[in-house]
């Protein structure tokens, strides 16, 4: 604990309710203050997740998202303003969580994931949440989080549907164990009301959080499938898959003290 | 025998039903995907049965309460009053 970074009184009296909650306290504060976190996308989902991390008081958010905020993007994109149309969505996040919370460290990157900069930004941080819209993105985080051995944190959504998981590179089935091929169909624009992608972000935040800290029980090895149409939700068992060419020759390394590992 | 088939996400929006109910005297995981195609249309099929008419690996299946391996799509026989559930992959953050 004592390479942990110490909280100022102002960061005590910011994070004090949750502080509270049974089996955080101060330390897990400090290692929240201490925690690194990459979210790839900032929509409907990821852009929630950030805001949730910015809240709780997660030291560092490495941020990845392309492009310029559009009309379209309002209804679910939480950290994008109307003044700010036309304009890079990575600043108006930026601006956001910073208003929110002026010490979490953010490191703005105005790109989506790819196989050229996936390794790179994983590097930067302790664990990742993907929340993008494109499977070849979520393939190649997913590579680049296996070969680095570090969690990572699958939401995903369409239409009144959400599912969730956490990897654990080793220990548990990665993307490619429950999704071995390139999904067919599926199509970049989607269905959604900020309600349900803002309803898998929270939960994905709380993977984070219980992550770092070391609270609670991570949803590894099975796949949350939440059913918002008739509030039917259903834990789905899922495998790893001895000949998965992404992790099947990956063996688990020893845990620490928190859920990081 | 009756099979009951229930649908999740676009196999839902494509297929315009929450679930259906396949009739057959003795039906595989596989033989049940086809019938399901050739009922529901090309869309629909495509996202369930790859060219060669084998079951997407990418594609959630369980029976009851117990998920189905891809590996075991051909050979699984259903019994009636078996419940299976279609997960499709999705992806929108
Ligand atoms: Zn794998």
């Amino acid at each position: 604990m004592s390479e942990l970074p110490e909280l100022s009184d102002e960061e005590r009296s910011r994070y004090a309710w949750q502080m509270w909650t049974p089996d955080i306290g101060e330390e897990g504060q400090r290692r929240l203050k201490a925690a690194s976190v990459l979210v790839s996308r900032l929509g409907g989902v990821g852009g929630t997740v950030a805001y949730y991390l910015a809240a709780a008081g997660v030291g560092k958010l490495v941020l990845a998202h392309a492009g310029n905020v559009k009309p379209s993007d309002l209804n679910r994109q939480l950290l994008m303003t109307t003044n700010w149309l036309g304009n890079p969505r990575i600043e108006s996040a930026t601006r956001r969580l910073k208003e929110l919370n002026p010490h979490t460290e953010i490191v703005p990157v105005a790109e989506n994931i790819s196989s050229e900069n996936a390794d790179r930004l994983v590097s930067q941080v302790d664990l990742v949440v993907d929340a993008a819209p494109l499977f070849s993105e979520r393939y190649a985080m997913n590579e680049a989080c296996v070969r680095s051995r570090k969690p990572l944190v699958e939401s995903a959504m369409y239409d009144f549907s959400a599912q969730l998981t956490t990897i654990i590179p080793g220990r548990t089935p990665c993307l490619s164990c429950i999704y071995p091929d390139d999904p067919a169909n599926w199509k970049r624009e989607f269905p959604v009301f900020g309600a349900v992608s803002g309803t898998v972000a929270s939960l994905a935040a709380v993977e984070v959080i219980k992550l770092v800290t070391g609270v609670g029980t991570p949803l590894t090895g099975q796949m949350l499938w939440m059913n918002l149409r008739e509030m039917d939700n259903r834990k789905l068992p899922i495998e790893r898959r001895s000949d998965c060419p992404v992790c099947g020759s990956v063996d688990a390394e020893p845990s620490t003290d928190s859920n990081l590992g | 025998m009756s099979i009951r088939v229930q649908f999740e996400a676009q196999l839902r929006e494509c297929s315009g039903v929450r679930e259906t109910t396949v009739e057959a005297d003795s039906i595989s995981l596989r033989d049940l995907f086809v019938a399901l195609g050739q009922q529901f249309g090309q869309d629909f099929c495509r996202r369930i049965l790859d060219d060669q008419q084998q079951p997407r690996r990418s594609l959630l299946v369980f029976v009851n309460d117990a998920s189905v391996t891809a590996s075991d799509f051909e050979t699984r026989q259903l019994n009636s009053d078996d419940v299976v559930t279609l997960y499709p992959p999705i992806s929108g953050g």
